[in-house]
């Protein structure tokens, strides 16, 4: 799984390495119709564009024939019967392509949710910073261990060890905006997790460790070693608001709606059948 | 052949199509596109530019503002008062907020709002008490659909039952109907008395109500302490004493929020949710986690908190039943200590406000709209912890951290407020100046009912910066809106200190007007009870024919307020030689209006220093009549009304020689050139009158 992330990774920085010079909003706007029009491309080449015309034809003549014979019943419920069993063959067709799709679509996903779904730190504000043990053992004397660089501060009361969950809190102010890579443990057992304060718009992992899915959606870090005593890293970063058409939704509606959009609309000009 | 719209080469149409989407989405993300606002789509505004400004800052004090303009320390106050004037302002009969706030509100008296006190009585149900200002009228009696444990009630699912109802009792008509109605625009932030929010006729009115909003139980505020502290377990009516208990499996300390009952499920049992809070084995720090249940899936909450700290506001979700519905309120809690005993204060839960349980405010989204500018914010009330204070499960530094919060929020909000504001009338209410002096006022060396004298001098300053903090709020005002606005900066009473209670009840069944064991609303005798006390300064005749078990034929009604009254005029303080009571009002001399009848028979009007006690306010008894207040609740004004006037100040000449509550709705009704109506009793306060003061009546 790291070398697939560190790949999407890498094709991400580039993508918004151009779209960073935009605002985070037209970034997304931009994204969402390359989105659209990358998902007409793989459905053009994964599904069978013959047959989806040859069912959209059947549809359309079924429902031309229960329009012309609507006083003929028997003709009007064959072809309401045939209206839906083509529908169900469109269904059948759609089936291989959208599961082609899903695996690109996801990588996508996740590397726009690495910009979209948080905020770094804000300047001057506390934000909490979990570390999970695999041990309660090690929540004292290597889990509660920081290295914290110049520019970020902890709570003078920090951190808050809850043995029973082998939790340690810690809640970190920036005292100016930056990337700062931050150091847990001690000794040879250390995990880093780059943090970032300010305003700036870029990519941010809010984790290091846990469970396999948390991991794909919300970093672009590399696992935490098997010997390690860490068990994970997590940063509370606060939500991005990304408003869009006026409207503050969740960026990922944003962009499956945008995409849809942008798919329908750029549709005729790759002739394709949906 | 017909003609036909030509078709266009797909890909001739294509920079076409992108230049309009360009120019509609740009459109879309300019900060145009994103106004959003309750004013939005609204019926167009009259106002001509106008703008009239109002602080209402609930309790401020005219000695203390006077002391402190002498002192320097209100500059802006100053100026006010040497461009327009600065007066005593005439208070309410009683002097309580919600009878003060709703004379500010009709321009006329109790007789005519329907407000005497927090506390008001049916008659028709012999003494029963309820809230003054609102009620929830019940809804159809309809058996619920029973599935299983569960109960749905009908109007739930069926749209042509009637569900419950709630009522605002203030009656008469409030001054911003005939401004709505002449397209006057005005903004209302957390105004006493108008909850639920009335409705904007003419869609010119936005207003956030404020004292009166419920929590989430729907009383005026259920706090929850969780300590580890072996007590017993306790379930009041303004609080809970929860326990905190180890739990042996997880290592933790277990406890459950609780929420109101569950009308869903048969027996409607409480609502809850597991919390579980970790100490950390040496620092004075702990993190508080609870789930909350979602018809999606569980979400976690984590709280880490230092003692002494208060969270910022933390959502709890309710679930009612595996599918739904829901209930999410909200809550800030305090570590208060870690060591011996782990100690945990809740406030009450507090509707979130971009989806409040009820509706809060006029629009019903203007609420959610402020939330989306500043974030969460009290929707409840009383949003100072007053209760907890009382019981003194709060420490002053407690308390003063915690009513802090809440004017930082309510000086956030006046931001949003100061910003949205275009032209007509802005109001913006403040209880700090209220909730902070009820804890804090202390202005005299005699001893302080709960504190050392340091520290009530001490805790005086943190009143005198409350002040200091509304001064700024002013300027703040002025800075926003300009020099061509008129400022008015305005209290609802003054403030004194409370050194004595006094057992009005006990007074009552000492000199055998009142037969009872236990207290008015437990065992009264009201085949011999003459009379009873209820609620801060009412006492009620046990009338014959108005009252469901009266005994006092009407004939006799008159001698026998005659005979109380003076009686308690004459009542002495045992340890000082003082009189107690000050003035006794009568109803029916000092009310006019058609909602005089429902008023209380007498008004007790108490000597400075002097104040019903606490027991007496529910028809309870105390072991003496006079006694001392040794709670830290040590400043009151629900006394005489003419002890503790409240304050006007504006930049405009204030002409009156005695202005009072009643002349506000008039005044700012003469600021858009509106002529009074009939049952306004008060006149502008720029433009005095001859008559005026013998014209005021019924205040």
């Amino acid at each position: 799984m790291d070398i697939v992330t560190r790949i999407m990774t890498f094709l991400g920085d580039l993508v918004f390495a151009v779209l960073g010079l935009l605002s985070p909003a037209w970034a997304l706007v931009i994204i969402s119709a390359l989105t659209g029009v990358a998902m007409l491309l793989i459905w053009r080449h994964t599904s069978n564009q013959d047959a989806i015309e040859d069912v959209r034809k059947q549809i359309s003549a079924h429902l031309l024939a229960s329009r012309l014979f609507k006083d003929d019943l028997s003709v009007t419920f064959r072809a309401q019967r045939q209206i839906v069993w083509q529908a169900l063959r469109l269904m059948g067709h759609s089936i291989r392509p959208m599961i082609i799709m899903t695996v690109p679509f996801v990588l996508i996903m996740v590397q726009i949710g690495l910009r979209y779904e948080f905020r770094p730190m804000p300047v001057g504000e506390p934000t909490r910073i979990k570390v999970t043990m695999k041990d309660r053992s090690k929540v004292r004397g290597i889990g509660d261990q920081i290295v914290l660089p110049d520019g970020l501060m902890a709570d003078a009361n920090d951190p808050c060890r809850a043995i029973p969950i082998r939790t340690i809190d810690w809640r970190v102010t920036p005292r100016n905006p930056g990337s700062f890579r931050v150091t847990f443990g001690a000794g040879s057992d250390v995990v880093e997790l780059p943090v970032h304060a300010g305003d700036g718009f870029m990519r941010i992992s809010k984790l290091r460790g846990g469970p396999f899915f948390d991991r794909l959606l919300y970093s672009a870090e590399p696992s935490i070693p098997a010997a390690s005593a860490f068990e994970s890293v997590e940063v509370f970063y606060p939500a991005r608001s990304t408003p869009i058409l006026g409207v503050d939704v969740h960026w990922l509606i944003s962009l499956l709606v945008l995409s849809i959009v942008f798919a329908l609309l750029f549709k005729p000009f790759f002739k394709v059948h949906i | 052949m017909t003609s036909r719209t030509p078709r266009v080469a797909p890909f001739r149409r294509f920079p076409a199509f992108v230049l309009s989407a360009g120019v509609s989405i740009a459109l879309a993300l300019s900060p145009a596109g994103c106004d959003r606002s309750a004013e939005a789509g609204r019926a167009v505004a009259r106002a001509g530019g106008k703008r009239v400004c109002v602080i209402g800052c609930d309790g401020m004090d005219p000695k203390l503002v006077r002391r402190m303009i002498d002192e320097g320390r209100l500059p802006n106050l100053a100026r006010l008062e040497k461009e327009g004037g600065f007066k005593p302002l005439e208070t309410s009969i009683p002097p309580q907020s919600p009878v003060a706030w709703s004379n500010f509100i009709t321009g006329a008296g109790p007789g005519v709002h329907g407000i005497f006190d927090f506390i008001h009585r049916d008659p028709t149900r012999q003494a029963s008490p309820y809230f003054s200002t609102n009620r929830i009228i019940s809804a159809e009696e309809k058996p619920p659909i029973k599935v299983g444990d569960y109960e749905i009630p009908q109007e739930m699912v069926l749209p042509w039952v009637k569900g419950a109802e709630n009522e605002l009792l203030r009656r008469g008509t409030p001054f911003w109907d005939f401004l709505d109605e002449r397209g006057i625009p005005i903004q209302m932030y957390k105004l006493p008395a108008n909850y639920p929010p009335s409705e904007s006729k003419h869609d010119h009115m936005c207003c956030l109500a404020g004292m009166g909003v419920p929590d989430a139980f729907g009383s005026q505020g259920i706090y929850q302490q969780f300590s580890t502290r072996p007590r017993r377990e306790v379930k009041a009516s303004d609080g809970y004493k929860l326990r905190l208990a180890p739990d042996k499996e997880s290592g933790a300390y277990a406890a459950k929020i609780w929420g109101p009952p569950n009308e869903l499920v048969k027996k409607h049992p409480d609502l809850f949710v597991e919390m579980k809070v970790y100490p950390d084995p040496q620092k004075p720090v702990a993190k508080i986690v609870y789930v909350n249940k979602g018809l999606t899936g569980d979400e976690t909450v984590e709280l880490v908190l230092n003692v002494g700290q208060v969270s910022d506001w933390s959502e709890i979700h309710f679930l009612k039943t595996p599918v739904g519905p829901g209930m999410r309120v909200m809550a800030r809690f305090l570590l208060q200590r870690v060591r011996p005993d782990v100690e945990i204060y809740m406030t009450p839960l507090n509707f979130v406000p971009d989806a409040p349980e009820a509706v809060i405010s006029e629009p019903p989204e203007f609420a959610a709209e402020i939330a989306e500018a500043i974030g969460p914010y009290h929707t409840q009330g009383f949003a100072e912890a007053f209760n907890a204070r009382k019981h003194q499960l709060l420490s002053d530094e407690e308390y003063r951290i915690q009513s802090d919060n809440v004017l930082r929020e309510s000086e956030k909000m006046m931001e949003y407020a100061l910003d949205r504001f275009q032209e007509g009338v802005l109001f913006f209410y403040y209880s700090s100046t209220d909730l902070q002096a009820h804890i804090f006022w202390w202005d005299s060396d005699d001893k302080h009912p709960a504190r050392p004298p340091e520290d009530a001098k001490k805790y005086m300053g943190v009143v005198e910066e409350a002040y200091i903090r509304m001064d700024k709020a002013l300027a703040r005002c002025r800075e926003k809106l300009g020099e061509d606005t008129t400022y008015i900066v305005m209290s609802d009473h003054g403030f004194c200190n409370f050194r004595r209670c006094v057992g009005l009840c006990t007074w009552l069944r000492n000199e055998g007007y009142l037969v009872a064991d236990r207290g008015v609303l437990v065992d009264a005798d009201w085949s011999k009870s003459k009379a009873y006390g209820l609620g801060l300064n009412g006492l009620y005749v046990n009338l014959k024919g108005r009252e469901k078990l009266g005994i006092v034929d009407p004939s006799e009604r008159d001698a026998l307020l005659k005979e109380i009254s003076e009686k308690l005029l004459a009542l002495k303080d045992p340890e000082t030689g003082r009189n107690v009571v000050r003035r006794v009002y009568r109803a029916d001399e000092c009310y006019k209006g058609p909602e005089a009848k429902n008023a209380p028979d007498l008004i007790i009007g108490y000597e400075r220093d002097y104040r019903a006690s606490w027991n007496t306010c529910l028809g309870e008894f105390d072991k003496e009549v006079v006694f001392d207040n040794d709670n830290p609740w040590s400043a009151d004004h629900c006394i005489a009304h003419d002890v503790v006037p409240g304050i006007v100040l504006s930049n405009r000449k204030i002409n009156s020689s005695a202005p009072a509550l009643v002349d506000m709705a008039p005044t700012l009704l003469a600021e858009f050139g509106i002529e009074k109506p009939d049952y306004m009793t008060g006149g502008s306060i720029f433009a005095e009158s001859k008559d005026q003061v013998a014209a005021r009546s019924g205040r």
